[in-house]
């Protein structure tokens, strides 16, 4: 810690009241309150999943009605998308990290970014009454004509709720862009900008664009929830298709939303762990674009059983093989940066890697479901679930936290336990594989999703799914422990404790508000210009 | 160039990057009220498509002379804005004020046709949910049409309505001296938003008001 | 810095192509064109939108990342429908054997 005496105080140590942190403008602090409530929701969305798991232990539904196991799955589905996934990285580390990874003193819009979280809050307020008044039942697809004419669960509190926080997504991708284009510090070229900083506008393009989508989609439910007609209804002439269109033209983008951070931050850990330039930067950089926009061009491949015609169902699939391509090139470039590298295995480098590994698994089964024939019998089954949950979870909250273990002494000035966080890492990427793989196996031999009972001979590959959730939850517990543990009594961290190369390493652990005492000098040679050993 | 009638936020670095954030942010905003709305006419084109003689009965119901009308105020009120933000980039203060008082009266105006025809189509009985009692066999497909009428009129109408608010707080706030040709980025932004309220209309026009005229 | 705004005669012209572009569009829909009256009449706010976008909203004079963002907007739109008209002109009847 800087102990000169004219030093700015740390962001943590400007203003202690309750106020100071409810009323800040500084990115900083808004980042934490962002980190708190989505923590919260995380263990939310995960105790209904536990619900879930205990569940399907056994092939008989027994511990909850169908009805009631349909409002958990939905009630899962709902705050891990829209409360956990989408704005983690972005409103947790972009948050934190953008402004000093580019050297300005904070985002441009510092305001709107204290009310984007408050949005945040309203809309998650919105879920939790619906979850208290008895939940929904309709999946978080909300597919019509369930969701808009039969349901009799609080479809239209909970379509309320995922509008507001939409807003809070568009209103953090707007700051974003405007900052990144208007505010990089002297020096700070398009292409030296670090490959997470890349990932923040890739993702926020993907939000502005996408998001609003959703945002008139949820009102025609809502409006058909109040008035009782829509034009979703069949017997008006309206097509549920159409519904599924909208939607999807928002959700499927809404998964890049997800990735595109969670690549930003692992090229971050990569290059930091073994200490050289990324491999292929200007690829990676049009990859994050590639994967942005192509991202938009494929949404019927969750609609190809669904009644869609056959053409557009073709082309859809080929672009969805298309969509993989810059996310191999990443893969392929990940690992040509780690070839004959000298890596340090820090935890932060344990994500990365399973990272790297569960989302490369999730992404070719992906490709799997791309296929059309073969869609035909996966789809609706345990192997679309285990898809996801490999790119969402293998991928995005491996990546989440190994961004977190990364920069934690940058937010906090301390350091964590590097022993408890590897076991931790471990533990999760075991725990995680014994949760999900089986699920693969169960949908291949053609278990159904968003079932609460199911035939005996599923029974085997339940039971180690549910085994590996204990695992796994446990593996997200121990972070919680080790972190606060760190922050009485961790080891101060210095300004660069890593030796990592990067703006946000060159001013104090925890920075001042304004980020930087002195204006940071931007290395010509671009970012990761680490010496050759 | 007055330094001192510009005030910079704290985390900009001079007063044209402030201009150029405020600017890019409200173009930014903007793209996102394009495909907000652009849903209502993605499915306006897949509902037509499939019930085209639906569309056009519905379309004749809709009144053309109060909706050509409300067109002509709604481009005459982006003209106003537009000089209004002239006025002020030359230095001008009360005509401007009153410019914007303008296109906000004119934003009223627009609404208040927008009551007549509601309370017509309320009269006539073609608000699905409400009071819908058309017949015959185009009955069922026009309630899409009607749907979309309202639910995009609507929506459109919440704009103008903040449209208007906004207006009028800068006619207040131009008045009261608070801007300058160097420093009007809220202006700048209020009339762009204003500008989209009116190019969407511009496209709500023909789709529900000229089809099956012929 | 400001630029100099353009003229009130240059803003009083652009109303008057507006205007003369809502007599047309109101004119062409009497007449009988089929499909073409749906083109003329899109194509014709197009042009009003146009109006409004260069000259009342300053785009002609605007920088690339503001001009970029107008782009996006009407370009995302465009794939939306574009997609989903791909799936609802292609569709075919049920077979049924």
């Amino acid at each position: 810690m800087n102990l000169a005496e004219h030093a700015p105080p740390s962001y943590l140590a400007d203003g202690v009241t309750l106020r100071s942190w409810l009323f800040t403008h500084d990115h900083k602090r808004i980042a934490i309150l962002y980190a708190l409530a989505i923590t919260f929701f995380f263990f939310l969305g995960g105790v209904a999943a536990a619900l879930m798991r205990l569940e399907l232990a056994t092939p008989a539904g027994d511990v909850m009605s169908a009805e009631t196991y349909n409002k958990t799955f939905t009630f899962h589905g709902v705050v891990m998308v829209w409360f956990f996934l989408i704005p983690s990285i972005p409103n947790t580390l972009g948050n934190f990290l953008l402004p000093l990874m580019i050297g300005a003193r904070d985002v441009a819009f510092p305001r709107l970014n204290l009310f984007s979280w408050y949005l945040y809050m309203a809309g998650g307020l919105f879920t939790i009454a619906c979850l208290l008044l008895g939940g929904v039942d309709t999946g978080w697809t909300f597919y019509t004509p369930f969701s808009t004419m039969f349901s009799n669960s609080h479809v239209l509190l909970t379509v309320v709720g995922v509008f507001i926080v939409g807003f809070s997504s568009i209103l953090t991708g707007l700051n974003f862009i405007v900052t990144i284009h208007t505010m990089r510090t002297e020096g700070m070229t398009w292409f030296r900008l670090p490959l997470f900083v890349w990932s923040m506008y890739g993702v926020s393009l993907v939000m502005m664009l996408a998001t609003p989508v959703l945002a008139m989609t949820l009102a025609l439910i809502a409006a058909e929830r109040l008035f009782g007609v829509g034009i979703f209804d069949p017997a008006l002439g309206g097509d549920p298709l159409l519904f599924q269109h909208f939607f999807w033209f928002y959700s499927h983008p809404a998964v890049y939303i997800m990735v595109l951070p969670s690549m930003g931050v692992v090229s971050e850990l990569i290059t930091a762990s073994v200490r050289r330039r990324i491999f292929g930067y200007r690829f990676m950089v049009y990859s994050i674009i590639g994967i942005a926009v192509v991202g938009f061009l494929v949404w019927g491949h969750h609609m190809f059983v669904a009644g869609q015609s056959m053409y557009a169902g073709i082309v859809f699939s080929i672009l969805s093989f298309v969509v993989a391509v810059p996310s191999a090139v990443k893969v392929f470039n990940w690992t040509a940066t780690l070839y004959k590298g000298d890596i340090a295995f820090g935890a932060p480098m344990i994500y990365a890697l399973g990272f790297v590994g569960l989302f490369m698994l999730g992404g070719l089964t992906g490709l799997f479901l791309a296929a059309v024939a073969l869609d035909v019998n996966l789809t609706d089954t345990y192997f679309v679930v285990a898809h996801f949950h490999y790119i969402m979870v293998g991928g995005a909250v491996m990546a989440y936290l190994g961004g977190i273990h990364f920069w934690w002494p940058k937010i906090t000035g301390r350091i964590y336990s590097e022993a408890w966080a590897r076991f931790a890492a471990i533990l999760m990427f075991l725990g995680f594989n014994l949760t999900f793989f089986p699920q693969f196996l169960a949908g291949a031999e053609g278990m159904p999703r968003r079932y609460h009972a199911y035939p005996a001979e599923f029974g085997l590959l339940n039971v180690l799914s549910s085994a590996g959730s204990v695992l796994l939850a446990s593996a997200y517990l121990l972070p919680i422990g080790y972190f606060l543990w760190s922050l009485r009594h961790g080891e101060r961290a210095g300004p660069d404790p890593w030796g990592a190369k990067g703006l946000e390493w060159e001013t104090d652990s925890p920075p001042p508000t304004h980020n930087f005492t002195r204006p940071p000098q931007v290395d010509e040679n671009g970012p990761y210009a680490y010496a050759p050993p | 160039m007055t330094a001192e009638s510009t005030r910079v936020a704290e985390q900009f670095d001079d007063a044209a990057q402030q201009r150029e954030a405020a600017t890019l942010g409200m173009w930014a905003f903007l793209a996102t009220e394009i495909l907000f709305f652009g849903v209502l006419f993605a499915a306006y084109t897949v509902c037509r498509l499939l019930w085209p003689d639906a569309f056009a009965s519905g379309s004749r119901h809709t009144d053309l002379p109060l909706g050509t009308v409300e067109t002509a105020v709604l481009l005459t009120s982006s003209f106003t804005v537009a000089l209004a933000l002239r006025d002020v980039q030359l230095g001008g203060r009360r005509v401007a004020a009153w410019l914007f008082v303008a296109t906000a009266t004119l934003g009223v105006v627009f609404l208040a046709i927008h009551g007549v025809e509601y309370h017509a189509d309320y009269e006539a009985a073609v608000i699905p949910g409400l009071r819908y009692e058309e017949v015959g066999p185009l009955a069922p497909a026009k309630q899409l049409f009607f749907i979309l009428y309202y639910v995009t009129t609507l929506f459109h109408g919440l704009h103008v309505t903040i449209g208007v608010v906004l207006l009028l707080v800068m006619a207040w706030r131009v008045r009261a001296g608070a801007f300058s040709p160097d420093d009007h980025s809220a202006l700048e932004n209020t009339a762009l938003y204003w500008h989209l309220v009116d190019i969407v209309w511009i496209f709500v026009f023909p789709l529900y008001y000229l089809v099956g005229r012929a | 810095m400001s630029e100099k705004p353009p003229s009130l005669r240059a803003h009083v012209l652009a109303l008057l192509a507006l205007a003369f572009l809502l007599a047309a569009t109101v004119f062409v829909a009497r007449f009988h064109l089929g499909a073409l009256n749906a083109f003329a009449g899109l194509a014709i706010a197009g042009l009003k939108a146009l109006v409004v976008l260069f000259f009342f909203m300053k785009l002609k004079t605007s920088g690339t990342p503001v001009r970029f963002a107008a782009c996006f907007g009407f370009a995302w739109l465009a794939i939306l429908i574009a997609l989903t008209l791909g799936d609802f002109l292609t569709r075919t009847p049920l077979v049924v054997h």
